[in-house]
């Protein structure tokens, strides 16, 4: 009897999604969470769909990209645990790019977000993230390849430090819709320590500087970030008005040594 | 502070002395600018501006930026103290810059006279430009005036027309003006570019009565274009407003009631495209609209009157700069956020007569309540750590009160007023306002708090048969004294600017002065008029004060006959060392000018035909004053043609 109403339940699902997909009026619960998102890749592997979202295309700098399953039928499965990890294959040799882990965001929909910090764009070679998942018991690993590609102002810097001559970089993660005013300025650092390691740096001292360069002027009150948690630095920045703006920033170590200065970000709006 | 205790005793003195003597005025102080009788246009006749009509009164004096739009300062004061009104409406100029003071959007012909004791309310002082009415009249009326003028230097034209229509319950007065110069050239010949104009005014107002109501509308334009500014970095591509007003008044026995209506809006186009050098081009374009309503209740007793006054307005304001910079997307900030303010007043006036003496008491108090409209606005200020999402409340009030005393032919008014003055809207928000005066980017402080004043002013008349004299003695005493001062931590916004100014109550502030004006009368047919000015104002933070004028002689010799009138006017200013360095001003050498003009009207029929000459700077000194921003230098000789029909 039991099983009866299940299957009652689901076929009266399957018959729902199956109606809806045809009508295209009605969203999938996943797809109502994700509807602000764009949907950059459907992989299918054995019982399983892998969906792969981001807010807009994948930029070399700071992404966070969202993953939800869905099984073959279309069904939902929230029960599952995943880990992306990228790799940027460039012929001659292969690295990875700063990345953070998997968290889950909307447990209903079993949506999870994950960072990373392409460091460039497709055109150097080939991005691959390997999408390790296990679902309802199951290890199943998905494989897609990211198209990233530069956006129209860098939003990401690379230096190599004065004081270690390692390489870091600094992504912006924030000033997406920059106004006049007061601006969050927040910013993502990083060390490579290795091909396969660039893991984040959570005690630099960074300095930040606005200015306008074609007028040359700056503008008053900012503040420089500090390090909040897991590489993550938060600042403000203002503006005096719209326009071209470039923010300057000098990054010293913990003991204020200089690492380096000269580095800036545009933002245009 | 020895400074102001000086000049205190020495103005007390005076004021002393003088009520010893005699004293009393209860008429307002007025300029003459267009009188209504040809008889009474023989002194107004040689003023064929406005601004030379202002610069007759020593009381009075004008900021000059360019060949236009002159900025009249009463007795020192700021233009945000002075309220200057259009026939008793709120009107603000919609230039940041100050390009456009009020006084610009008339014409001479549009008006009447000014009274130097305008609306008080959220003010220091008030001046109010009034515009010429029809009149009731027994017998019907038709009468006109055309006329044309030229000027030598610059090639300035005008054309004017005004007809009139007067009825025993109704009367109409329509007005038209074309105005149009080139640059004008300074006493040494040289050209002073970006002095031109070109300015087109119109002028309708009518007026009926049934009973005890009468009724007025009214609707003035003024479209001024291409307009130069020799000492700002840009011109003006266009400058207009329109202005009306509907009054009705209801006058029984002893009651009279009065209600006004009025809008008005103004629209300022910077331009800076025909300047040769341009590190980045700009649009600025600026906009002030005002609606208002006001009105009074007026009673009148035996030995009393009693007058309780309302005043409503809103004034909405936004200016906005757009800059250009090659290859790059164009930038865009509000110098004026589009702000709102709404202000409320009351104010109440009673009069008392008691033989010889008049007494009055006026007390008023206004509310006020500035709004940030948009967004930018808001955001703008974010800068600065100021939340201005919420509207900015403020209160005022004044107490002014007057004691005068007639006796013959001697008059003496003694005038003590106190108060305080909430901030201008450039005062509290202005943003990045680049004055060219002194270099500097002007920020508004929303935080401001109201500047308190006192004054006190003696004035001392005596008509004579064969003399007329006017003596004044004033003195000003500000605290929290709203002024800018330089903020080293700020960069500036205009390129090339020295520094950055934030608005700041500053310290205590005070201003003296005294002015005569003598008129011998020989024979009636002959005046001969002196008048004197001197002024004087310190801050106790930043020094002397702005835009003093330094201390003038004027003469005026009127020869009048018949039909034929000849003048000799001579204007003498002392060399100013006192200029304000904190506000940019220069020191300016001394200047003598001597002005005449000549007048023929030949009578045809009922009309009239008026001949005019009249010559100014007739020596082509080439001259400045410590007023003039930037030290450009002013007209050199210029002969002025005009020929009138009067009909």
């Amino acid at each position: 009897m039991k099983t009866n109403i299940l299957w009652g339940a689901l076929a009266l699902l399957v018959g729902f999604s199956a109606c809806k997909k045809e009508a295209g009026d009605v969203d999938s619960a996943l797809d109502i969470v994700t509807k602000s998102y764009v949907e950059l890749a459907a992989i299918e592997q054995g019982d399983y769909v892998m969906h792969i979202y981001a807010k807009d295309e994948l930029i070399v700098g700071y992404n966070e990209l969202f993953f939800g399953v869905e099984d073959k039928e279309g069904e939902l499965v929230t029960d599952y645990t995943i880990h992306a990890h990228p790799m940027m294959d460039m012929g001659m040799m292969m690295h990875t790019t700063p990345h953070g882990h998997a968290e889950l965001i909307n447990e209903k929909v079993g949506l999870y977000q994950q960072p990373f910090t392409f460091i460039m764009a497709s055109t150097a070679g080939v991005w691959n993230l390997t999408i390790d998942a296990h679902i309802e018991g199951e290890d199943v690993t998905f494989e897609y390849s990211p198209t990233v590609v530069e956006p129209d102002e860098p939003r990401l810097i690379s230096y190599v430090s004065e004081i270690d001559s390692a390489s870091y970089f600094i992504a912006l993660t924030s000033l997406e819709e920059p106004s006049i005013g007061n601006n969050d300025f927040v910013v993502m650092a990083y060390k490579k320590e290795s091909m396969n390691s660039f893991p984040a740096v959570e005690d630099l001292i960074i300095e930040i500087e606005p200015e306008m360069p074609s007028m040359g002027h700056g503008s008053p009150n900012n503040v420089h970030p500090v390090h909040t948690m897991h590489g993550e630095y938060k600042g403000l920045v203002n503006f005096t008005m719209s326009g071209y703006w470039k923010v300057n920033i000098t990054v010293f170590d913990a003991d204020k040594n200089q690492a380096k200065t000269d580095l800036s970000f545009d933002i245009t709006f | 502070m020895k400074h102001i205790v000086t000049v205190a005793l020495i103005f007390i003195s005076a004021t002393l002395l003088s009520q010893s003597k005699v004293g009393h005025i209860d008429t307002l102080k007025t300029v003459t600018i267009t009188a209504n009788k040809p008889s009474e246009n023989k002194e107004a006749a040689i003023d064929l501006t406005l601004e030379k009509c202002v610069d007759r009164d020593p009381s009075l004096s004008l900021i000059c930026r360019g060949g236009y739009a002159d900025e009249i300062v009463f007795r020192g004061l700021s233009g945000f103290q002075t309220n200057t009104l259009i026939d008793g409406m709120r009107m603000y100029g919609a230039c940041t810059d100050k390009m456009d003071p009020v006084s610009s959007y008339v014409d001479k012909s549009n008006l009447s006279e000014l009274t130097t004791e305008g609306t008080l309310e959220n003010g220091v002082h008030g001046l109010d430009l009034r515009l010429n009415k029809g009149q009731f009249v027994d017998t019907n009326t038709f009468t006109g005036e055309t006329s044309l003028s030229y000027s030598t230097n610059g090639q300035g034209k005008k054309a004017l027309l005004t007809l009139s229509w007067n009825r025993v319950n109704s009367w109409l007065r329509v007005n038209g003006s074309y105005t149009a110069s080139d640059d004008y050239f300074d006493g040494s010949g040289k050209r002073v570019e970006f002095t031109q104009f070109e300015k087109y005014n119109m002028y309708v107002a009518s007026g009926f009565r049934r009973g005890s109501h009468r009724f007025e509308a009214l609707v003035l334009a003024d479209l001024a274009y291409d307009i130069g500014y020799a000492a700002l970095p840009m011109d003006v591509s266009s400058a207009e407003s329109v202005i009306a007003k509907v009054q009705h008044d209801w006058q029984k026995n002893t009651w009279r009631v009065s209600h006004r209506l009025y809008a008005n809006s103004v629209t300022h186009v910077m331009d800076d495209t025909k300047r040769p050098e341009v590190v980045v081009h700009m649009d600025m374009p600026g906009w002030s609209k005002t609606l208002g309503l006001s009105g009074e209740v007026v009673k009148t007793f035996q030995s009393s009157s009693n007058t309780l006054s309302y005043e409503l307005f809103q004034n909405y304001r936004k200016a906005e700069m757009t800059m250009y910079f090659p290859g790059e997307i164009p930038m865009y900030m509000e110098t004026w956020p589009a702000i709102s303010r709404q202000m409320a007043s009351v104010s109440s006036a009673y009069k008392h007569y008691l033989g010889n003496w008049t007494v009055g008491v006026k007390p008023s108090v206004s509310m006020f309540r500035d709004i940030l409209e948009n967004e930018v606005g808001i955001d703008q200020f974010e800068v600065f750590g100021y939340d201005l999402s919420e509207p900015k409340n403020g209160l005022a009030g004044n107490l002014s009160v007057d004691l005068s005393w007639r006796n013959g032919g001697w008059k003496n008014l003694v005038t003590a007023k106190g108060g305080t003055r909430g901030p201008e809207l450039s005062e509290r928000f202005g943003f990045y306002l680049f004055n060219a005066q002194d270099g500097f980017d002007y920020i508004g402080n929303p935080d401001l708090k109201n500047e308190a004043f006192v004054s006190i002013s003696n004035t001392l008349s005596r008509d004579h048969r064969w003399f007329e004299l006017d003596w004044s003695a004033y003195a000003f005493g500000f605290d929290q004294y709203m002024f800018a001062l330089a903020d080293t931590t700020l960069s500036t916004m205009t390129i090339g600017a020295n520094g950055v100014k934030v608005y700041q109550n500053t310290g205590k502030t005070f201003i003296v002065g005294s002015e005569i004006m003598i008129t011998m009368l020989p024979r009636t047919s002959f005046p001969f008029t002196v008048s004197m000015n001197y002024r004087y104002g310190e801050n106790e933070d930043f020094g002397y004060l702005p835009q003093m004028s330094p201390f003038e002689i004027r003469t005026l010799n009127q020869f009048n006959w018949d039909k034929m009138s000849f003048g000799v006017e001579s204007k003498y200013a002392s060399r100013y060392t006192r200029a304000s360095t904190a506000f940019g001003e220069l020191q300016s050498n001394e200047y003598w000018l001597l002005n005449m003009h000549y007048n023929y009207r030949m009578a045809l029929r009922q009309t009239e035909l008026d001949f005019q000459i009249a010559a100014t700077n007739v020596l082509n000194e080439t001259y400045t004053s410590h007023l003039n921003w930037g030290g450009i230098k002013q007209r050199g000789r210029n002969i002025e043609f005009r020929i009138t029909y009067r009909f």
